[in-house]
């Protein structure tokens, strides 16, 4: 769709002035038709290192909408600080949304207002990607990474376009903090290697022993007061035993949770991991067909 | 009052006297009074005799078996770790079972954690409650100890009570030892102070006594050691209430002496209301003389039978004469009193009293003479001139549940143990 071009004509004269001069000479292609909107909204230029220009902070209104892109009207000078900007407008349910922009032309409507059209895209909107606000998990060092500069997403937080949110609580190695694998082991030497025996309990005499002492080539029968053919849960029930652990021969009625790290093998009890907060953000994107169909 | 029952008294010959308080001179006070205080003049003539000739000897423990104590405990989150800490570290070569018998509170949380800080310790638990035979029979599976001990989960040893206990082990003829039960509240209200004397005289020093004649028939579920070899021999606990007594006797069927150790000091609560109290000996006296010695084990008594040996027949025999032909011969005397009611009752009354309390009087003496901690235990014993009115209260209720059990087998109505596991036993 985008293939299509839909030319709105050249540049004005004198217009084409400032980090936006670049963008009158691009044609701004949008092929999906245009729907008129008129929202209040707020621009916030994109460095070219990615953080946000704070100081330039615009506000405006939009002018129309379509699939590909936004019509935006701006008062002051006539001029845009950026060809790159994220631009965030009130959404069906009155939360800011936003997407980021890259501006293709500037027209002048009157001595202080002009228009800007812009497609969707850009180093914002790639920002806006939730695959770069969520901690990713790197096999190499075992651990967690944000893929974006930490310093940079918590300036746009500051900026008011991103939130922080806990994206996820993690159990890491208390010696090296890389992640853990978490199993039910012995709570002597932690091995996963535990069992514990099933012994049968008989009502009528109160013997308890293990399975083996009853099984006998006739069937069921009690040691002890040499009762036959016995009816599980009318005669008899299953007890199990404690975990007995095989390499250590430790005993206990409850495993312990024990935590093994993947990259030192460090071994530990479940309750000794080191907790740590996975930090994310998460961002409001503008959903162009959404805020038609409210308007 | 007083200077009437004088005259009264004196105006009778002395073998009206004795006549009246024939069941006294010839049935109670030599079984209870008589008794006592001979071991106890024999005790003291040796006492002496060792010492003139300078050949005392200071009690020691030479005997060290390993040890396991099994505390099977239902729903009693609150008082299972005063027995674990009272236990723990007081015996080298220990190892504490704990079995949460299908507890629905913290129990098993409270047994774990006790676990995890303290070495030696293990937590077994029942997938739900089966009551205390199994809970032990399974704990028995866990352990290789050679003596094991049954300690209640609401009482507390002394810090010398394990080694006491094991000490008259190191007779091969001994298969259990029965440790002092006393009581940790006696002075709550009248009713523990009643049963705190009651367990002094009659499980302290009466097991003394019953022991050096070879008729012991008991060794308490709240604190006994038994021998581990013979518990094997005969599979562990059977099923059913008063379970520690059924365990007794069967040992005593097996050949095994029962001995007492007097010092080996156990505290458990006494029950602090009277409701409580009958409940619980309307329980045991149920089970013991008629289910327990009367059927279940009534072959200790016949000579043709394998398990006859005098001293088992003893047992029976004197439980039998005093719980059930004196029981029932005191309630027809009392019936035929009321109906009588001869016209110098007061002045009976009173002598029967008298001479009662004086007989007490010699047990408590007696009690006081073994007893390691004489002032604590006279303070005890103050209450022994009440302790007949006591005696009459456990008496009726002895005979309503001797009654019952005879009659309609009352005991296997009662909720312990669960009823899944009542119905599939056997009814003696």
């Amino acid at each position: 769709m985008m293939d299509q071009v839909q030319s709105e004509g050249g540049p004005p004269e004198g217009a084409d002035t400032g980090p936006a001069s670049v963008a009158h000479r691009i044609a701004e292609r949008r092929v999906g038709s245009r729907h008129a909107l008129r929202r209040p909204l707020m621009g916030v230029p994109v460095l070219p290192d990615g953080r946000p220009d704070r100081a330039r902070i615009v506000t405006g209104v939009t002018a129309d909408l379509s699939h590909g892109g936004i019509g935006l009207e701006f008062e002051d000078g006539g001029r845009l600080p950026a060809s790159e900007m994220i631009v965030g407008l009130r959404g069906p349910n009155e939360t800011l949304q936003f997407a980021g922009v890259r501006v293709c032309r500037t027209e002048p409507m009157s001595a202080e207002r002009f228009r800007v059209g812009c497609q969707f895209g850009g180093a914002g909107q790639d920002l806006l990607q939730s695959e770069i606000l969520a901690p990713r998990f790197v096999p190499a060092t075992m651990s967690y990474v944000l893929p974006y500069p930490e310093e940079i997403l918590d300036a746009w937080c500051d900026a008011g376009v991103l939130q922080r949110v806990l994206a996820d609580r993690v159990q890491l190695c208390p010696k090296c903090r890389s992640v853990a694998s978490f199993r039910n082991g012995c709570r002597q030497c932690g091995s996963a290697d535990v069992g514990n025996d099933r012994l049968i309990h008989h009502f009528a005499c109160a013997h308890v022993g293990p399975i083996s002492e009853f099984d006998t080539p006739s069937g069921l029968v009690c040691p002890k007061c040499r009762t036959r053919n016995l009816i599980i849960n009318s005669d008899y029930e299953f007890v199990t035993g404690p975990y007995t652990c095989r390499r250590c021969q430790w005993g206990d009625m409850e495993l312990e949770h024990v935590g093994q790290c993947l990259r030192c093998d460090f071994r530990f009890p479940g309750h000794q991991a080191h907790v740590h907060d996975l930090r994310g953000y998460r961002a409001y994107r503008l959903d162009p067909l959404a805020v038609l169909s409210s308007s | 009052m007083l200077t009437d029952w004088t005259h009264w008294l004196f105006s009778h010959h002395p073998e009206q006297i004795g006549a009246l308080l024939w069941a006294l001179l010839l049935i109670d006070g030599p079984r209870y009074a008589l008794s006592k205080l001979l071991m106890c003049v024999y005790d003291t003539s040796r006492e002496i005799w060792h010492w003139l000739r300078g050949t005392r000897e200071m009690p020691r423990f030479t005997y060290c078996p390993s040890v396991c104590v099994i505390v099977s405990v239902y729903n009693g989150e609150h008082d299972l770790e005063a027995p674990l800490r009272s236990v723990w570290g007081t015996y080298p070569k220990l190892e504490i079972i704990i079995v949460d018998d299908g507890s629905t509170d913290r129990t098993h949380e409270v047994a774990c954690r006790f676990a995890r800080c303290h070495e030696g310790v293990q937590v077994l638990r029942m997938p739900e409650r089966s009551g205390k035979s199994p809970a032990m029979n399974l704990a028995l599976q866990y352990t290789k100890a050679e003596v094991v001990i049954g300690l209640d989960a609401d009482a507390e040893l002394a810090s010398t009570a394990i080694w006491e206990v094991v000490q008259p082990l190191a007779d091969p003829q001994v298969g259990a030892v029965s440790g002092s039960i006393l009581g940790r509240n006696p002075f709550t209200n009248l009713v523990t102070w009643f049963q705190a004397y009651e367990f002094l005289n009659c499980v302290f020093v009466g097991r003394i006594l019953l022991a050096r004649l070879g008729i012991l028939g008991i060794a308490s579920g709240a604190f006994s050691a038994i021998r581990r070899t013979v518990l094997d021999m005969g599979y562990g606990w059977d099923e059913g209430s008063s379970l520690d007594l059924d365990l007794t006797l069967r040992i005593r069927k097996s050949g095994f002496k029962i001995a007492h150790a007097p010092y080996a000091e156990c505290y458990t609560d006494m029950l602090p209301t009277w409701k409580a109290l009958i409940k619980q000996r309307l329980r045991w006296d149920r089970t013991i003389t008629i289910r327990l010695q009367g059927r279940k084990h009534v072959d200790m008594a016949f000579i043709w039978s394998r398990n006859f040996r005098g001293g088992n027949f003893v047992v029976l025999a004197e439980s039998w004469f005093f719980s059930l032909f004196c029981m029932y011969g005191i309630a027809a005397w009392a019936i035929w009193f009321l109906v009588k009611c001869p016209p110098d009752w007061p002045y009976i009354l009173l002598t029967l009293y008298c001479a009662y309390v004086l007989f007490e009087l010699i047990q408590v003496v007696v009690a006081l003479y073994y007893s390691p901690s004489p002032r604590r235990d006279a303070l005890v014993c103050a209450v022994f001139p009440f302790i007949h009115f006591y005696h009459a209260v456990l008496m009726i209720v002895r005979l309503v549940a001797t009654t019952q059990e005879i009659l309609v087998r009352r005991s296997y109505s009662e909720p312990f143990p669960p009823e899944r596991i009542r119905n599939a036993t056997w009814h003696w």
